[in-house]
């Protein structure tokens, strides 16, 4: 059937089929803004369009219902590559991160302020309250709203939208514009799903239906008989080679516990077979034809029936080790079906007990610790599995090149994907490239290799191109998702507060395969511990095999679980000795020059290296924060049902891993005295591009706009760890600066030939000069000189980026909630995050950072968790079921702050952002119920019912 | 698979193509629902409803006619719906959904936790129906019980009477999660004596509910309801939750915690991920308590 309506402005008339959606026909026409992220749920609205002036979901229209009327997309706003007035004030306002979302919201605003030129907070709630935005944290686009309503009236309005710092500094500290921002505003080509060409195999995969058991036989011949496969992929017919799907340096301390695809299932969802066909619905087909035979094993689904006497094995393989083998080592009794397990050094598992990774470690002597205390305390405190649920769901796009694979990729952790594929194949890491593509939203979930080495070896196998996509449902079941944990904390003290031992015993949930089983555990005591002067500290990390869903990184690393655990337990213990928590907090606290002892017992599978605390702001964040929610005023409803309280909590993170990560970075200098910057950096949103931008413009002297970028591009940029630990920043934006440092001095050696001055007369002056005392010369004089005939050559510079020294990031959260006794609601009325970044490099970026990363915790501290069945069947899998916070869940007053320090390690003294902003939430909300209604919830989510269970009002 | 839409211009051509068709015929309002992916069965043939103009709000003596086609924000926006039933329509939270969601689409997807219904029908709604046997009215109630094939064309909502007070409320985890109770009660009231009281519950089971024993219950006490006293509690968040409904010569309105346990004594809970039974079973006592004061504190004539 054929459709006539006007997309855009223009008419059109285009064939459809009776049942297409709207959704999947303007792709079909090139138009890429309209994205999807809930599988036509209408829970997302990324696919928003404007039909006859009314924002809908085109997911949720078929083309009839577009018949005869006005389709708008973004892609209408954007005259001759101008903005529009509201695409520029999101960029200004610093609510584009990942952009994955940003053409519906633009398109939602357009459409309010069209209807309300003055629209109030409630009114941007109405208009954005069906558009799912997981980076940001929403609370920044009330000032974009506000900025684009106010130049529709006065065209060149303007207003500081984030607070800027560095006096001295140009454009480091200030607010500039995200340099990938117009691109993803504009709804323009950016993603992996962009680059897929006509003639393209499209990949689904059968996923078992059983949490543990062992394929007995699989037949696939329907599917491949069927007209249109191009390949079905099983155990039987797969690489025999181990890996670990952990985007970590190598060698990583994850066992190498999975092939492509195994004899065994261990998780409901795990890979069965993978079918490559010449569309979407003919793979999806031919996966129905795959007859499988199961021989169903019971499954452990927590770590308590992990490590129960007896328990099943989710591994009962044979383990090799490539060093450091025990000698005890005994692979007797290991099933030939479930394979084997290859550590790259020991990380003290025991598969025979569903043990994963252990360590344990401590300072001082922890007895004589609990000895000299006054009183002891101890409680335990569970976290449940939360998913990432990044907009968009895990991509990729494989094709050949001569004889090379290309990998299309949203990953952050290109170079490993690279080391890891090349593995799997049995081919050398140059026949693959590597091409990072604008990722919309990572949070950890993309840091593994989750799709991308099944396609690449489909790709490797037919010669053909291959998209792999997950739908909503894989991203929940067969992406990542953070541990649950149960965690034992036990505290020694003095009467006045002062800590004499701290115990962590963590025992954590890695699901059916080990990747980071060993170091997001350890990070929940390694970001939580160091925040406590303490002589005498000791913790145990025991990591258990189940058949949950996989679970591996989600921003904050295992700090959010350890940082709930033990600052609860901090204000149990003042509130038990009845001390003022804030007073405890500080009495304990680290401090600036503080040495961390405890930090050379947690290294990543290593020798760690203790650390002096080189930049802290936990004082001015107390202080301002104390002030700000009024500690220690009680506040009080009028009505008698509603409890008021406030808590408080101190947070810390990393900024990437000294003595691990490594970063690099090439400047090169054009003709015309512009620059080309190459980094490594991997930039999920975030602002890294942006980032590390700026330490070149700012280190040269030179305009923003005079430095392009190419970035996170295994051909064509230089090698990088990626992006996770937090390591952007300082890693990433430290290498661009040595490369900048390395073209300045550059610059000057040559100008000094040119002035015939001594190099250390000259200097750098903006914008793109170098002066003398005799005269200066620009840049692009400087490029004529040495690209001549007679001159050195092109001058471009690589440098690369490891110390040995750490930038911890501080903050302090502040909430005041509002508990209601009656239905056992838990209502946050304030919340204050304020954080030490060191210099906010991009100030409004680092604010949607710490806003994004707060509202992800409050989710999981109030609604959000993943719900499986007794059989391991995850039931809430979808964003509206398993409940995602949208902007009608913020909190009433949220304000993050930045609070500056120069660290003197990280680049212009910045430091990382992101991650530790996933700290605070839990422990702080939970202080607070505490202090409305004197119950403390020791499990997250809080939900009404388990407020209500601990109120007495119901029957636990 | 969808190998037809049919777009009608009149109501007797949606009903001839409906007796037409064969296989999985479904007629396409807005399509929020039947185009998600959690639709089912999936419909073969389509008879998409735009063309029959069906989107008309009209007041007269009797009250109000919504088409079935007008959409939840129509709703919203129409200066002539009553405020009860714009708030019931703005708990669709997402106004994407309310944009393209239509009124008789709602209703004949009849979901359990749907916060509109509760509303209409305390409201005494009825429904206009086509079908191969001419026009007819019938109440929601009955429709909802049994919808048949007709076609639903018009929603009526009676004039609200001067003593009739409306109140509706609803529980949810997060903002965009689905209700996990949704309540609205009616009372009518005369000299101040409360005569009438209907309680409609949706969320806590698989169907929805009326509490006709909790209503028989509480108009056997003939009490009467005091001025309008709500706490003014929007500072903390939060909705007010303790009301005060007084007595009449000796015969007292249970009190909140009474009211709850009658409620919750009276519900049919199936427990989910959402919540217990003993959770679904409580809080619902207290949002009926909750809507069922309100209503006894709201204006008459409207809701609160």
């Amino acid at each position: 059937m054929k459709i006539k309506f006007k997309l855009n402005g223009m008419m059109r008339e285009w064939e459809t089929a009776p049942g297409e959606k709207v959704l999947d026909f303007l792709k079909r026409h090139s138009v890429t803004s309209v994205r999807n992220g809930c599988d036509c749920q209408g829970s997302c609205g990324a696919c928003t369009i404007v039909v006859n002036k009314k924002t809908v979901n085109a997911c949720l229209l078929l083309t009839a219902q577009i018949d005869d009327k006005e389709v708008y997309t973004v892609d209408y706003l954007a005259k001759n590559r101008q903005l529009s007035v509201v695409q520029q004030a999101f960029i200004d306002a610093g609510v584009v991160q990942c952009g994955y979302c940003s053409p519906a919201m633009i398109l939602a605003v357009t459409d309010l302020l069209s209807r309300n030129p003055s629209p109030d907070e409630r009114a941007v709630k109405d208009a954005l309250s069906g558009i799912f935005c997981r980076c940001t944290g929403y609370q920044q686009f009330f000032t974009a709203v506000s900025l684009a309503a106010k130049r529709l009236v006065t065209p060149g309005y303007t207003c500081q939208t984030a607070p800027e710092f560095r006096e001295d500094l140009r454009v480091v500290g200030k607010v500039e514009p995200k340099v990938d921002g117009p691109r993803l505003v504009r709804g323009e080509k950016a993603y992996v799903e962009d680059m897929v060409e006509s003639g393209s195999l499209y990949l689904k995969m059968l996923r078992s239906p059983h949490a543990h058991a062992y394929i007995k036989n699989i037949d696939t011949t329907d599917a491949l008989n069927m007209p249109g496969v191009a390949l079905v992929v099983t155990h039987k017919n797969c690489p025999d080679v181990y890996y670990n799907q952990a985007g970590q340096g190598f060698p990583e301390p994850s066992p190498y516990d999975r092939k492509l695809f195994g004899e065994k299932v261990r998780h409901v969802g795990d890979r069965v077979a993978a079918v490559v066909a010449e569309t979407n619905e003919i793979a999806a087909e031919a996966v129905k034809k795959i007859r499988v035979e199961y021989e169903i094993l019971k499954p452990v689904l927590s770590v308590d029936e992990a490590a129960a006497e007896g328990a099943p094995l989710v591994h009962n393989s044979v383990l090799e080790y490539v060093v450091g083998a025990p000698k005890d080592l005994d692979n007797s009794g290991a099933d030939p079906r479930d394979g084997r397990i290859i550590y790259q050094f020991p990380i003290h598992a025991h598969p025979k007990k569903n043990i994963a990774a252990s360590v344990s470690g401590g300072i001082g002597a922890i007895s004589q610790g609990f000895k000299d205390a006054d009183v002891v305390f101890e409680q335990e405190y569970q976290t449940t599995q939360i998913q990432c649920t990044p907009l968009e769901p895990h991509v990729v796009y494989t094709k050949m090149a001569g004889d090379r694979l290309i990998i299309h990729a949203s990953t952050q952790v290109p170079w490993h994907l690279r080391r890891i594929v090349a593995r799997i194949l049995g081919v050398s890491e140059n026949k693959i490239r590597v091409i990072k593509e604008r990722v919309g939203g990572g949070f950890g979930a993309k840091q593994d290799i989750v799709l991308e080495e099944v396609a690449a070896y489909c790709t490797w196998v037919t010669g053909r191109p291959v998209l792999f996509k997950f739908n909503r449902e894989e991203e929940f079941i067969a992406s990542r998702t953070r541990h649950p944990m149960k965690i034992k904390v036990k505290l020694g003290a003095k009467k006045d507060g002062r800590l004499t031992a701290i115990h962590m015993h963590v025992r954590a949930n890695t699901g059916p395969y080990g990747a980071h089983c060993l170091t997001v555990p350890m990070n929940a005591c390694s970001k939580s511990l160091p925040l406590f002067l303490c002589d005498h500290v000791h913790f145990q990390v025991d990591t258990y095999y189940s058949n949950i869903p996989p679970c591996g990184a989600y921003q904050g690393y295992g700090a959010p679980q350890g940082s709930y655990a033990l600052q609860l337990a901090v204000a149990e213990l003042a509130d038990s000795l009845g001390l003022d928590h804030l007073s405890v907090l500080e009495k304990n606290r680290v401090h600036d020059g503080s040495m961390l002892e405890i930090l050379k017992c947690l290294g990543e599978g290593r020798e760690g290296v203790p650390q002096k605390v080189s930049s802290c702001g936990l004082g001015p964040a107390l202080k301002k924060g104390a002030q700000m929610i009024a500690w220690g005023h009680k506040e009080h409803s009028a009505d008698p049902d509603i409890r008021i309280g406030k808590g408080v909590t101190i947070i810390q993170q990393g900024s990437g891993l000294p003595g691990l990560d490594s970063a690099n970075a090439s400047v090169t200098l054009l003709g015309d005295g512009t620059l080309m910057l190459l980094s490594g950096g991997t930039d999920l949103g975030t602002g890294l591009d942006t980032l590390t931008t700026k330490m070149v413009a700012e280190c040269l002297c030179v305009k923003m706009e005079a430095v392009s970028l190419i970035a996170a591009d295994t051909d064509v940029t230089p090698y990088d760890d990626g992006a996770y630990a937090s390591s952007g920043t300082f890693f990433s934006g430290s290498a661009a600066l040595e490369a900048a440092k390395a073209m300045r001095q550059k610059l000057i050696e040559t100008a000094s030939l040119m002035l015939k001055e001594p190099a250390e007369t000259l200097s750098l002056v903006f914008p793109s000069q170098v002066k003398g005392q005799k005269g200066s010369v620009t840049f692009a004089e400087i490029s004529r000189f040495t690209q001549s005939g007679t001159g050195s050559g092109q001058i471009s510079v690589t440098a690369g980026f490891t110390t040995d020294k750490a930038a911890f990031p501080y903050g302090a959260h502040f909430c005041q909630v509002a508990v209601n006794t009656r239905t056992g609601e838990v209502r946050i009325q304030k919340y204050y995050a304020l954080q030490d970044c060191g210099t906010p490099i991009n100030p409004e970026l680092a604010l949607g950072q710490i806003y994004g990363g707060v509202l992800k915790t409050i989710g999981h501290s109030l609604y959000e968790e993943m719900i499986l069945d007794d059989t391991g069947h995850c039931i809430n899998a979808t964003l509206r079921d398993y409940r995602v916070p949208m902007i009608n869940d913020l909190p009433a007053d949220f304000k993050a702050e930045l609070v500056e320090t120069n660290d003197p390690f990280g680049p212009y003294g910045g430091k990382s952002v992101s991650e530790i902003s996933c700290n605070g939430a839990a422990p702080v909300i939970a202080s607070a119920i505490h202090d409305a209604v004197g119950v403390w919830i020791r499990s997250w989510p809080f939900s009404a019912e388990k407020v209500l269970k601990a109120l007495g009002k119901i029957e636990v | 698979m969808i190998t037809n839409i049919f777009r009608p211009q009149s109501v007797a051509e949606a009903l001839g193509l409906k007796n037409d068709l064969k296989g999985s015929v479904f007629y396409l309002a807005g399509g929020t629902e039947i185009n998600s992916k959690d639709f089912y069965p999936q419909p073969d043939q389509l008879i998409f409803l735009e063309g029959l103009g069906l989107n008309q709000i009209q007041q007269d003596n009797e009250g109000l006619t919504i088409g079935a086609h007008c959409t939840m924000q129509q709703l919203i926006d129409d200066t002539k719906t009553p405020d009860f039933i714009k708030q019931a329509a703005a708990q669709i939270i997402n106004r994407n959904i309310r944009n393209a969601a239509t009124l008789g689409g709602h209703l004949v997807c009849n979901k359990p936790y749907s916060d509109i219904i509760p509303t209409l029908l305390v409201a005494g709604a009825s429904v206009e129906i086509e079908g191969p046997q001419g026009t007819k009215v019938v109440l929601l109630s009955d429709f909802l019980q049994a919808p048949g094939t007709d076609l639903l064309v018009a929603v009526k909502i009676p004039q609200v009477k001067a003593d009739r007070r409306v109140s509706c409320l609803n529980y949810r985890c997060s903002a965009n999660d689905l209700s996990l109770i949704t309540t609205a009660v009616s009372v009518v009231c005369q000299d101040r004596v409360v005569s009438e009281i209907m309680i409609i519950l949706g969320g806590v089971g698989l169907k929805r509910q009326r509490l006709l024993a909790v209503e028989n219950n509480l108009i056997s006490r003939n009490f009467k309801v005091d001025r309008a006293r709500v706490h003014s509690s929007q500072n903390e968040g939060i909705q007010p939750r303790q009301s005060q409904v007084s007595n009449l010569a000796g015969r007292v309105l249970p009190g909140v915690d009474e009211l709850q346990n009658l409620v919750s004594r009276a519900v049919e809970a199936t427990p989910d991920f959402r919540g217990s039974v003993v959770f679904k079973k409580y809080e619902a006592g207290v949002m009926v308590a909750q809507a069922l004061c309100r209503a006894c504190e709201g204006q008459a004539g409207g809701g609160s």
